[in-house]
Protein backbone atom coordinates (compact mmCIF):
# COMPACT_ATOMS: atom_id res chain seq x y z
CA UNK A 1 0.00 0.00 0.00
CA UNK A 2 2.94 2.41 0.88
CA UNK A 3 4.84 1.38 -2.01
CA UNK A 4 1.90 1.59 -4.28
CA UNK A 5 1.59 5.25 -2.45
CA UNK A 6 4.82 6.17 -3.55
CA UNK A 7 4.78 4.73 -7.01
CA UNK A 8 1.82 7.26 -7.53
CA UNK A 9 3.83 10.36 -6.43
CA UNK A 10 6.93 9.29 -8.58
CA UNK A 11 4.55 9.46 -11.37
CA UNK A 12 3.21 12.78 -10.19
CA UNK A 13 6.55 14.03 -10.42
CA UNK A 14 7.57 12.85 -13.83
CA UNK A 15 4.57 14.29 -15.09
CA UNK A 16 5.29 17.68 -13.40
CA UNK A 17 8.97 17.19 -14.79
CA UNK A 18 7.36 16.60 -18.41
CA UNK A 19 5.08 19.85 -18.04
CA UNK A 20 8.04 21.89 -16.44
CA UNK A 21 10.72 21.34 -19.32
CA UNK A 22 8.53 21.31 -22.00
CA UNK A 23 7.11 24.71 -20.82
CA UNK A 24 10.56 26.17 -20.30
CA UNK A 25 11.77 24.78 -23.71
CA UNK A 26 8.50 25.02 -25.97
CA UNK A 27 6.24 27.88 -24.24
CA UNK A 28 8.93 30.32 -22.62
CA UNK A 29 11.52 29.54 -25.43
CA UNK A 30 8.88 30.51 -27.98
CA UNK A 31 7.70 33.44 -26.73
CA UNK A 32 11.56 34.75 -26.25
CA UNK A 33 11.95 33.96 -30.13
CA UNK A 34 9.21 33.84 -32.07
CA UNK A 35 11.71 33.80 -35.07
CA UNK A 36 12.61 30.45 -34.19
CA UNK A 37 9.19 29.37 -34.98
CA UNK A 38 9.25 31.37 -37.77
CA UNK A 39 12.35 29.31 -38.80
CA UNK A 40 10.21 26.13 -39.26
CA UNK A 41 7.33 27.40 -41.29
CA UNK A 42 9.28 29.09 -43.77
CA UNK A 43 10.60 25.97 -45.72
CA UNK A 44 7.33 24.73 -45.76
CA UNK A 45 5.66 27.71 -47.06
CA UNK A 46 8.52 28.17 -49.82
CA UNK A 47 8.00 25.28 -51.12
CA UNK A 48 4.62 25.07 -51.19
CA UNK A 49 4.53 28.57 -53.27
CA UNK A 50 7.04 26.86 -55.41
CA UNK A 51 4.48 23.76 -55.98
CA UNK A 52 1.68 26.58 -56.83
CA UNK A 53 3.77 28.08 -59.65
CA UNK A 54 5.02 25.13 -61.34
CA UNK A 55 2.04 23.29 -60.84
CA UNK A 56 -0.81 25.61 -61.68
CA UNK A 57 -1.67 24.73 -57.85
CA UNK A 58 -3.05 21.08 -59.25
CA UNK A 59 -0.07 19.75 -56.21
CA UNK A 60 -1.21 21.81 -53.34
CA UNK A 61 -2.61 18.60 -51.34
CA UNK A 62 0.43 16.97 -51.61
CA UNK A 63 2.30 20.02 -50.65
CA UNK A 64 -0.01 20.54 -47.81
CA UNK A 65 1.02 17.03 -46.39
CA UNK A 66 4.73 17.87 -47.52
CA UNK A 67 4.41 21.24 -45.22
CA UNK A 68 2.99 19.69 -42.19
CA UNK A 69 5.44 16.20 -42.24
CA UNK A 70 8.33 19.26 -42.09
CA UNK A 71 7.02 20.83 -39.94
CA UNK A 72 6.66 18.02 -37.50
CA UNK A 73 10.01 16.53 -38.40
CA UNK A 74 11.92 19.50 -38.16
CA UNK A 75 10.95 20.17 -34.46
CA UNK A 76 11.61 16.32 -33.80
CA UNK A 77 14.79 16.31 -34.86
CA UNK A 78 15.37 20.23 -33.65
CA UNK A 79 15.46 18.29 -31.06
CA UNK A 80 19.06 16.87 -31.64
CA UNK A 81 20.15 20.52 -31.58
CA UNK A 82 18.47 21.00 -28.04
CA UNK A 83 19.53 18.00 -26.47
CA UNK A 84 22.79 18.04 -27.10
CA UNK A 85 23.27 21.27 -26.85
CA UNK A 86 21.99 20.87 -23.15
CA UNK A 87 24.06 17.58 -22.79
CA UNK A 88 27.35 19.03 -24.38
CA UNK A 89 27.56 22.75 -23.70
CA UNK A 90 24.97 23.60 -20.74
CA UNK A 91 25.57 20.14 -18.63
CA UNK A 92 21.70 21.08 -17.92
CA UNK A 93 20.89 17.38 -18.74
CA UNK A 94 22.90 16.23 -16.08
CA UNK A 95 21.65 18.83 -13.76
CA UNK A 96 17.67 17.75 -14.20
CA UNK A 97 18.98 14.04 -14.16
CA UNK A 98 20.88 14.34 -10.99
CA UNK A 99 17.52 14.87 -8.75
CA UNK A 100 14.10 13.58 -8.76
CA UNK A 101 13.61 13.94 -12.80
CA UNK A 102 14.19 10.53 -14.79
CA UNK A 103 15.65 10.20 -17.98
CA UNK A 104 12.12 9.35 -19.41
CA UNK A 105 10.59 12.41 -18.10
CA UNK A 106 13.51 14.89 -18.92
CA UNK A 107 13.09 13.00 -22.61
CA UNK A 108 9.61 13.00 -23.25
CA UNK A 109 9.33 16.85 -21.53
CA UNK A 110 11.87 17.78 -24.38
CA UNK A 111 10.08 16.59 -26.92
CA UNK A 112 6.46 17.69 -25.49
CA UNK A 113 8.44 21.01 -26.28
CA UNK A 114 9.23 20.29 -29.60
CA UNK A 115 5.40 19.40 -30.08
CA UNK A 116 4.47 22.88 -28.80
CA UNK A 117 6.98 24.63 -30.88
CA UNK A 118 5.21 22.50 -33.73
CA UNK A 119 1.92 23.59 -33.19
CA UNK A 120 1.91 26.99 -34.97
CA UNK A 121 3.45 25.88 -37.84
CA UNK A 122 0.40 23.16 -38.01
CA UNK A 123 -1.65 25.40 -37.55
CA UNK A 124 -1.09 27.25 -40.62
CA UNK A 125 -1.13 24.80 -42.48
CA UNK A 126 -4.53 23.32 -41.47
CA UNK A 127 -5.70 26.93 -41.87
CA UNK A 128 -4.30 27.00 -45.82
CA UNK A 129 -6.27 23.96 -46.21
CA UNK A 130 -9.06 25.79 -45.59
CA UNK A 131 -8.62 28.34 -47.58
CA UNK A 132 -8.15 25.86 -50.25
CA UNK A 133 -10.56 23.15 -49.87
CA UNK A 134 -8.25 20.79 -48.87
CA UNK A 135 -10.61 17.98 -46.44
CA UNK A 136 -9.73 15.07 -44.45
CA UNK A 137 -11.33 12.42 -44.60
CA UNK A 138 -9.78 10.52 -41.96
CA UNK A 139 -9.32 12.34 -39.02
CA UNK A 140 -7.91 9.60 -37.23
CA UNK A 141 -5.43 8.42 -39.72
CA UNK A 142 -3.94 11.67 -39.91
CA UNK A 143 -3.80 11.91 -36.12
CA UNK A 144 -2.31 8.71 -35.62
CA UNK A 145 0.52 9.69 -38.49
CA UNK A 146 1.10 13.36 -36.61
CA UNK A 147 1.51 11.91 -33.43
CA UNK A 148 3.81 8.83 -34.62
CA UNK A 149 5.81 11.09 -36.47
CA UNK A 150 6.30 13.66 -34.17
CA UNK A 151 7.29 10.23 -31.64
CA UNK A 152 9.78 8.71 -33.96
CA UNK A 153 11.36 11.96 -35.33
CA UNK A 154 12.04 13.28 -31.56
CA UNK A 155 13.52 9.57 -30.37
CA UNK A 156 15.69 9.92 -33.40
CA UNK A 157 16.99 13.40 -32.85
CA UNK A 158 17.54 12.23 -28.83
CA UNK A 159 19.48 9.08 -29.96
CA UNK A 160 21.59 10.64 -32.06
CA UNK A 161 22.43 13.64 -29.86
CA UNK A 162 24.28 11.28 -27.59
CA UNK A 163 26.61 10.09 -30.77
CA UNK A 164 27.81 13.45 -30.96
CA UNK A 165 30.67 15.40 -28.92
CA UNK A 166 30.77 18.44 -31.31
CA UNK A 167 27.83 21.08 -31.15
CA UNK A 168 29.14 21.73 -35.01
CA UNK A 169 28.71 18.90 -36.29
CA UNK A 170 24.83 18.22 -34.60
CA UNK A 171 23.73 21.79 -36.17
CA UNK A 172 25.02 20.47 -39.71
CA UNK A 173 24.06 17.24 -39.23
CA UNK A 174 20.39 18.39 -38.06
CA UNK A 175 20.16 20.63 -41.64
CA UNK A 176 20.95 18.03 -43.55
CA UNK A 177 18.74 15.51 -41.96
CA UNK A 178 15.78 17.44 -41.93
CA UNK A 179 16.12 18.17 -45.84
CA UNK A 180 17.37 14.70 -46.61
CA UNK A 181 14.41 12.76 -45.01
CA UNK A 182 11.55 15.75 -45.60
CA UNK A 183 12.82 16.20 -49.60
CA UNK A 184 13.41 13.04 -51.08
CA UNK A 185 11.65 10.51 -50.13
CA UNK A 186 7.79 10.29 -50.93
CA UNK A 187 6.21 13.22 -48.79
CA UNK A 188 6.05 15.88 -51.35
CA UNK A 189 4.62 13.46 -54.05
CA UNK A 190 2.88 10.07 -54.19
CA UNK A 191 4.70 6.61 -53.04
CA UNK A 192 2.86 5.48 -55.82
CA UNK A 193 4.59 6.62 -58.60
CA UNK A 194 8.07 5.03 -57.28
CA UNK A 195 8.74 1.61 -59.02
CA UNK A 196 7.41 -0.85 -55.72
CA UNK A 197 10.52 -2.54 -54.16
CA UNK A 198 11.77 1.47 -53.92
CA UNK A 199 8.41 2.66 -52.48
CA UNK A 200 8.36 -0.21 -49.85
CA UNK A 201 12.37 0.52 -48.74
CA UNK A 202 11.21 4.32 -48.94
CA UNK A 203 8.94 3.22 -46.20
CA UNK A 204 11.79 3.12 -44.15
CA UNK A 205 11.98 6.58 -43.33
CA UNK A 206 9.75 7.60 -40.61
CA UNK A 207 8.50 11.38 -42.94
CA UNK A 208 7.46 8.20 -46.17
CA UNK A 209 5.44 6.38 -43.69
CA UNK A 210 3.74 9.43 -42.26
CA UNK A 211 3.14 11.16 -45.35
CA UNK A 212 1.68 8.45 -46.85
CA UNK A 213 -0.58 8.23 -44.31
CA UNK A 214 -1.82 12.13 -44.14
CA UNK A 215 -1.74 11.38 -48.35
CA UNK A 216 -4.43 8.72 -47.53
CA UNK A 217 -6.40 10.39 -44.84
CA UNK A 218 -7.09 13.50 -47.73
CA UNK A 219 -7.98 10.94 -50.23
CA UNK A 220 -4.82 11.63 -52.33
CA UNK A 221 -3.82 8.13 -52.57
CA UNK A 222 -5.00 4.45 -51.61
CA UNK A 223 -2.59 2.65 -50.36
CA UNK A 224 -4.10 -0.78 -49.84
CA UNK A 225 -4.30 -2.33 -46.74
CA UNK A 226 -0.69 -3.61 -47.16
CA UNK A 227 1.51 -0.64 -47.23
CA UNK A 228 -1.20 1.40 -44.55
CA UNK A 229 -0.47 -1.42 -42.41
CA UNK A 230 3.05 -1.57 -42.66
CA UNK A 231 3.96 2.11 -42.72
CA UNK A 232 1.69 2.26 -39.10
CA UNK A 233 4.14 -0.63 -38.01
CA UNK A 234 6.89 0.87 -39.01
CA UNK A 235 6.23 4.43 -37.49
CA UNK A 236 5.12 2.80 -33.80
CA UNK A 237 8.51 0.56 -34.26
CA UNK A 238 10.71 3.42 -35.13
CA UNK A 239 9.40 5.86 -31.93
CA UNK A 240 9.85 2.99 -29.69
CA UNK A 241 13.49 1.65 -30.85
CA UNK A 242 14.53 5.20 -31.16
CA UNK A 243 13.33 6.21 -27.43
CA UNK A 244 14.61 2.97 -26.20
CA UNK A 245 18.27 3.11 -27.68
CA UNK A 246 18.01 6.39 -26.32
CA UNK A 247 17.33 5.47 -22.55
CA UNK A 248 19.47 2.19 -22.66
CA UNK A 249 22.53 4.80 -23.67
CA UNK A 250 21.57 7.22 -21.48
CA UNK A 251 21.69 4.30 -18.71
CA UNK A 252 24.82 2.87 -19.50
CA UNK B 1 23.64 9.79 11.96
CA UNK B 2 23.08 8.69 8.58
CA UNK B 3 27.18 9.02 7.31
CA UNK B 4 26.93 11.41 4.25
CA UNK B 5 29.01 9.49 1.68
CA UNK B 6 30.76 6.44 2.14
CA UNK B 7 32.63 4.71 -0.48
CA UNK B 8 33.94 1.95 -0.34
CA UNK B 9 37.31 -0.12 -2.71
CA UNK B 10 35.25 2.37 -5.32
CA UNK B 11 36.42 1.95 -9.10
CA UNK B 12 36.04 3.05 -12.16
CA UNK B 13 37.48 2.27 -15.49
CA UNK B 14 35.94 4.02 -18.83
CA UNK B 15 35.92 1.61 -22.22
CA UNK B 16 38.84 3.18 -22.97
CA UNK B 17 40.95 1.32 -20.09
CA UNK B 18 41.20 4.74 -18.43
CA UNK B 19 41.32 3.83 -14.85
CA UNK B 20 39.83 7.05 -13.40
CA UNK B 21 39.08 5.61 -9.78
CA UNK B 22 41.86 2.90 -8.22
CA UNK B 23 39.86 1.18 -4.84
CA UNK B 24 38.61 4.32 -3.02
CA UNK B 25 37.27 4.17 0.20
CA UNK B 26 36.54 6.54 2.59
CA UNK B 27 33.30 8.01 4.90
CA UNK B 28 32.27 11.58 5.76
CA UNK B 29 30.03 11.14 8.78
CA UNK B 30 29.21 14.58 9.40
CA UNK B 31 27.33 17.30 7.30
CA UNK B 32 28.79 20.15 6.74
CA UNK B 33 31.40 20.64 3.56
CA UNK B 34 33.19 18.05 1.96
CA UNK B 35 35.66 19.34 -0.25
CA UNK B 36 37.48 16.70 -3.49
CA UNK B 37 40.43 18.07 -4.10
CA UNK B 38 43.22 16.63 -7.26
CA UNK B 39 44.85 17.50 -9.90
CA UNK B 40 43.47 17.52 -13.90
CA UNK B 41 42.29 13.59 -14.59
CA UNK B 42 42.26 12.97 -10.81
CA UNK B 43 39.13 11.35 -10.88
CA UNK B 44 37.00 14.05 -9.24
CA UNK B 45 34.53 14.39 -11.93
CA UNK B 46 34.08 10.57 -12.25
CA UNK B 47 33.60 10.57 -8.47
CA UNK B 48 31.28 12.99 -8.26
CA UNK B 49 28.99 11.67 -11.08
CA UNK B 50 28.96 8.12 -9.55
CA UNK B 51 27.44 9.73 -6.04
CA UNK B 52 25.27 11.83 -8.47
CA UNK B 53 23.60 8.53 -9.73
CA UNK B 54 24.26 9.45 -12.70
CA UNK B 55 27.15 7.11 -14.19
CA UNK B 56 28.02 3.16 -12.76
CA UNK B 57 31.20 2.20 -10.66
CA UNK B 58 33.05 -0.65 -12.34
CA UNK B 59 33.33 -2.57 -8.87
CA UNK B 60 33.08 -1.41 -5.30
CA UNK B 61 29.78 0.50 -3.45
CA UNK B 62 29.25 3.96 -2.70
CA UNK B 63 26.09 4.95 -0.18
CA UNK B 64 25.53 8.21 -0.22
CA UNK B 65 23.10 9.40 2.34
CA UNK B 66 23.07 5.64 3.82
CA UNK B 67 21.58 4.21 0.25
CA UNK B 68 23.53 2.74 -2.25
CA UNK B 69 23.80 4.63 -5.27
CA UNK B 70 23.21 1.74 -8.17
CA UNK B 71 20.35 -0.03 -5.82
CA UNK B 72 18.27 2.58 -4.28
CA UNK B 73 19.13 5.11 -6.89
CA UNK B 74 15.71 6.37 -7.16
CA UNK B 75 15.78 6.88 -3.56
CA UNK B 76 19.19 9.29 -3.83
CA UNK B 77 17.87 11.10 -6.70
CA UNK B 78 15.01 12.07 -4.58
CA UNK B 79 17.58 13.79 -1.87
CA UNK B 80 20.53 15.11 -3.93
CA UNK B 81 20.88 17.79 -6.40
CA UNK B 82 24.23 18.55 -8.80
CA UNK B 83 25.76 22.06 -10.18
CA UNK B 84 27.80 20.01 -12.38
CA UNK B 85 30.89 21.40 -14.06
CA UNK B 86 30.54 24.08 -16.94
CA UNK B 87 27.45 23.84 -16.69
CA UNK B 88 25.51 27.44 -17.42
CA UNK B 89 21.69 27.91 -17.77
CA UNK B 90 20.03 28.44 -21.24
CA UNK B 91 20.09 32.06 -21.97
CA UNK B 92 16.29 32.55 -23.05
CA UNK B 93 14.57 32.22 -19.80
CA UNK B 94 14.54 34.34 -16.84
CA UNK B 95 16.62 33.62 -14.07
CA UNK B 96 13.21 33.15 -11.89
CA UNK B 97 11.83 31.32 -14.53
CA UNK B 98 14.57 28.69 -14.21
CA UNK B 99 14.29 28.02 -10.35
CA UNK B 100 10.84 27.93 -10.84
CA UNK B 101 10.71 25.28 -13.58
CA UNK B 102 13.43 23.52 -11.61
CA UNK B 103 11.69 23.27 -8.21
CA UNK B 104 8.56 22.16 -10.07
CA UNK B 105 10.20 19.30 -12.02
CA UNK B 106 11.49 18.31 -8.62
CA UNK B 107 7.78 18.13 -7.39
CA UNK B 108 7.07 20.99 -5.65
CA UNK B 109 3.67 23.06 -6.12
CA UNK B 110 3.69 26.00 -8.35
CA UNK B 111 2.91 28.51 -4.86
CA UNK B 112 5.92 26.99 -3.08
CA UNK B 113 8.19 27.05 -6.28
CA UNK B 114 7.00 30.78 -6.62
CA UNK B 115 7.91 31.31 -3.24
CA UNK B 116 11.29 29.71 -2.60
CA UNK B 117 12.39 30.98 -5.84
CA UNK B 118 11.98 34.79 -4.61
CA UNK B 119 13.73 33.99 -1.90
CA UNK B 120 16.82 32.54 -2.81
CA UNK B 121 16.88 35.16 -5.55
CA UNK B 122 17.28 37.87 -2.93
CA UNK B 123 19.43 35.44 -1.29
CA UNK B 124 21.63 35.18 -4.11
CA UNK B 125 21.54 39.22 -5.22
CA UNK B 126 20.22 37.99 -8.82
CA UNK B 127 16.52 39.60 -7.63
CA UNK B 128 17.16 42.81 -8.92
CA UNK B 129 17.86 41.14 -12.31
CA UNK B 130 14.68 39.27 -12.27
CA UNK B 131 13.47 40.72 -15.60
CA UNK B 132 16.61 40.27 -17.37
CA UNK B 133 17.19 37.25 -19.37
CA UNK B 134 20.22 34.85 -18.84
CA UNK B 135 21.28 36.22 -22.00
CA UNK B 136 22.37 39.32 -20.61
CA UNK B 137 23.62 38.42 -17.24
CA UNK B 138 27.70 38.10 -16.66
CA UNK B 139 29.55 34.77 -16.69
CA UNK B 140 29.85 35.30 -12.39
CA UNK B 141 25.66 35.66 -12.54
CA UNK B 142 25.37 32.66 -14.82
CA UNK B 143 27.25 30.85 -12.28
CA UNK B 144 25.11 31.88 -9.54
CA UNK B 145 21.75 31.47 -11.31
CA UNK B 146 22.39 27.25 -12.06
CA UNK B 147 23.73 27.72 -7.66
CA UNK B 148 20.40 28.86 -6.78
CA UNK B 149 18.43 26.73 -8.69
CA UNK B 150 20.55 23.97 -6.79
CA UNK B 151 20.39 25.72 -3.57
CA UNK B 152 16.74 25.90 -3.83
CA UNK B 153 16.04 22.96 -4.40
CA UNK B 154 16.35 22.12 -0.46
CA UNK B 155 18.13 19.05 -1.68
CA UNK B 156 19.98 16.87 2.07
CA UNK B 157 23.37 16.56 -0.31
CA UNK B 158 24.61 18.97 -2.98
CA UNK B 159 27.10 18.06 -5.52
CA UNK B 160 28.91 21.26 -6.84
CA UNK B 161 31.68 20.84 -9.09
CA UNK B 162 33.60 23.24 -9.45
CA UNK B 163 31.32 26.18 -8.73
CA UNK B 164 33.67 29.01 -8.86
CA UNK B 165 36.16 28.11 -11.61
CA UNK B 166 36.62 31.13 -14.22
CA UNK B 167 34.96 33.58 -11.52
CA UNK B 168 36.68 36.87 -10.66
CA UNK B 169 37.73 37.04 -6.58
CA UNK B 170 34.62 39.17 -5.84
CA UNK B 171 31.93 36.77 -7.34
CA UNK B 172 33.81 33.93 -6.18
CA UNK B 173 33.48 35.44 -2.73
CA UNK B 174 30.32 36.06 -2.69
CA UNK B 175 29.25 32.48 -3.80
CA UNK B 176 31.73 31.33 -0.57
CA UNK B 177 29.09 32.94 1.67
CA UNK B 178 25.82 31.61 0.06
CA UNK B 179 27.91 27.88 0.47
CA UNK B 180 28.67 29.34 3.85
CA UNK B 181 24.95 29.95 4.87
CA UNK B 182 23.81 27.00 3.39
CA UNK B 183 26.21 24.83 5.61
CA UNK B 184 24.40 27.24 8.63
CA UNK B 185 21.41 25.55 7.87
CA UNK B 186 23.05 22.36 8.26
CA UNK B 187 22.81 21.10 4.38
CA UNK B 188 25.83 19.01 3.34
CA UNK B 189 27.55 19.70 0.34
CA UNK B 190 30.44 18.20 -1.62
CA UNK B 191 32.49 20.57 -2.87
CA UNK B 192 35.39 20.10 -5.59
CA UNK B 193 37.79 22.74 -6.45
CA UNK B 194 41.07 23.83 -7.75
CA UNK B 195 41.14 26.81 -5.38
CA UNK B 196 43.60 25.78 -2.30
CA UNK B 197 41.84 29.32 -0.48
CA UNK B 198 38.77 28.25 -1.58
CA UNK B 199 38.66 24.77 -0.07
CA UNK B 200 40.67 26.27 3.04
CA UNK B 201 37.69 28.81 3.89
CA UNK B 202 34.88 26.45 3.17
CA UNK B 203 35.83 22.73 4.13
CA UNK B 204 35.13 20.85 7.28
CA UNK B 205 36.65 17.80 5.37
CA UNK B 206 39.12 17.61 2.45
CA UNK B 207 39.61 14.55 0.74
CA UNK B 208 42.80 14.52 -1.37
CA UNK B 209 42.92 12.33 -5.07
CA UNK B 210 45.53 11.75 -6.91
CA UNK B 211 45.59 9.56 -10.24
CA UNK B 212 42.34 7.98 -8.80
CA UNK B 213 44.09 7.03 -5.84
CA UNK B 214 43.38 8.72 -2.43
CA UNK B 215 46.00 10.28 -0.86
CA UNK B 216 44.50 12.04 1.87
CA UNK B 217 41.16 12.89 3.83
CA UNK B 218 40.63 14.62 7.31
CA UNK B 219 40.06 18.13 8.65
CA UNK B 220 42.35 20.64 6.65
CA UNK B 221 44.73 21.21 10.12
CA UNK B 222 45.08 17.32 10.36
CA UNK B 223 45.89 17.19 6.30
CA UNK B 224 48.25 20.99 6.74
CA UNK B 225 49.56 18.72 10.00
CA UNK B 226 50.69 16.34 6.89
CA UNK B 227 53.48 18.65 5.84
CA UNK B 228 55.50 18.27 8.90
CA UNK B 229 56.54 21.75 9.46
CA UNK B 230 54.72 25.11 10.83
CA UNK B 231 56.41 27.57 8.05
CA UNK B 232 58.40 27.49 4.49
CA UNK B 233 61.03 29.48 2.99
CA UNK B 234 60.33 29.55 -0.76
CA UNK B 235 63.34 30.88 -2.69
CA UNK B 236 63.66 31.74 -6.72
CA UNK B 237 65.88 32.92 -8.98
CA UNK B 238 68.77 32.30 -6.48
CA UNK B 239 72.14 29.78 -7.17
CA UNK B 240 73.41 27.49 -4.81
CA UNK B 241 70.03 28.20 -2.63
CA UNK B 242 69.55 24.78 -2.15
CA UNK B 243 72.97 24.14 -0.42
CA UNK B 244 73.13 26.96 1.56
CA UNK B 245 69.93 26.15 3.56
CA UNK B 246 70.13 22.49 3.20
CA UNK B 247 70.95 22.21 7.32
CA UNK B 248 67.53 24.05 7.88
CA UNK B 249 64.65 21.63 7.17
CA UNK B 250 63.32 20.02 4.21
CA UNK B 251 63.63 21.19 0.77
CA UNK B 252 62.11 20.57 -2.58
CA UNK B 253 62.07 22.23 -5.72
CA UNK B 254 58.66 23.57 -7.70
CA UNK B 255 59.69 24.48 -11.17
CA UNK B 256 61.74 27.22 -10.84
CA UNK B 257 61.22 27.79 -7.22
CA UNK B 258 62.81 26.11 -4.24
CA UNK B 259 60.93 25.86 -0.55
CA UNK B 260 62.57 24.95 2.59
CA UNK B 261 59.81 23.45 4.94
CA UNK B 262 60.77 23.67 8.75
CA UNK B 263 59.73 25.68 11.66
CA UNK B 264 59.51 29.49 12.14
CA UNK B 265 62.97 29.94 13.77
CA UNK B 266 64.66 27.50 11.40
CA UNK B 267 63.28 28.84 8.35
CA UNK B 268 64.40 32.48 9.71
CA UNK B 269 67.40 31.64 10.38
CA UNK B 270 67.60 30.14 6.50
CA UNK B 271 66.62 33.25 5.19
CA UNK B 272 68.69 35.32 6.78
CA UNK B 273 71.78 32.91 5.74
CA UNK B 274 70.31 33.69 2.10
CA UNK B 275 70.28 37.30 2.41
CA UNK B 276 73.36 38.02 4.59
CA UNK B 277 71.67 38.73 7.76
CA UNK B 278 68.89 40.21 6.68
CA UNK B 279 66.18 38.04 6.54
CA UNK B 280 63.10 41.17 5.79
CA UNK B 281 64.30 40.56 2.05
CA UNK B 282 62.92 36.78 1.94
CA UNK B 283 59.43 36.13 3.26
CA UNK B 284 58.96 33.18 5.96
CA UNK B 285 55.18 32.05 5.47
CA UNK B 286 52.69 29.84 7.28
CA UNK B 287 52.09 26.70 5.75
CA UNK B 288 49.21 25.64 3.86
CA UNK B 289 46.89 23.55 2.22
CA UNK B 290 48.31 23.91 -1.18
CA UNK B 291 51.29 23.15 0.31
CA UNK B 292 50.35 19.49 1.74
CA UNK B 293 48.50 19.32 -1.53
CA UNK B 294 51.27 19.56 -4.04
CA UNK B 295 53.49 17.39 -1.55
CA UNK B 296 50.87 14.43 -1.56
CA UNK B 297 50.32 14.69 -5.03
CA UNK B 298 53.92 14.05 -5.65
CA UNK B 299 54.10 18.16 -7.55
CA UNK B 300 57.58 18.83 -5.92
CA UNK B 301 60.82 16.94 -6.37
CA UNK B 302 62.60 16.29 -2.74
CA UNK B 303 66.24 18.04 -2.40
CA UNK B 304 67.73 17.11 0.91
CA UNK B 305 66.40 17.05 4.49
CA UNK B 306 68.59 18.76 7.39
CA UNK B 307 68.57 19.18 10.54
CA UNK B 308 65.32 21.51 11.54
CA UNK B 309 61.75 21.52 10.50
Amino acid sequence: MRRAGSERRWFAVQLRAMASIAWLNGVVAAMRAPLWIASYVTPPLSILIILRFVSYGRTMSFGIVGGLTMIIVSNGLGLLSDAATYRLHFKFQDLMVAGPVSQWAYMLGLALSGLLFSLPGIAVFISLMGVLGIHIYSAAEAAFAIAMLWAASAGLGFSLSLIFRDLKEVWSTTSILVFAISVLPPVYYPLTILPRYVGYLSLVSPTASAAALLQESMGLVDLGAGIRALSAALLVAEAVIFFAVTALKRSS
Amino acid sequence: MEEVISARDLTKVYPDGTEALRGISFTVERRGIVTLLGRNGAGKTTFVRIAATLSAPTSGSLEVLGMDVLRDARSVRQRIALMPQESYPPTFPRPGELVEAYLVARGWGLGDARRKTREILEDVGLWEYRDKTVSELSGGMKRKVILAMVLASGADLMFLDEPTVGLDPQSRRSIWRILEEARREGRAMLLTTHYMEEAEALSDDVIILDRGRLVAHGGVQEIVARVGATHKLEVSDFPGAAEEISGYGRIYRYGSRIVLYSDRKSAEEAAARLVGGHSGALRVKEVGLEDAFVLLTGGAEPLGEGAGG
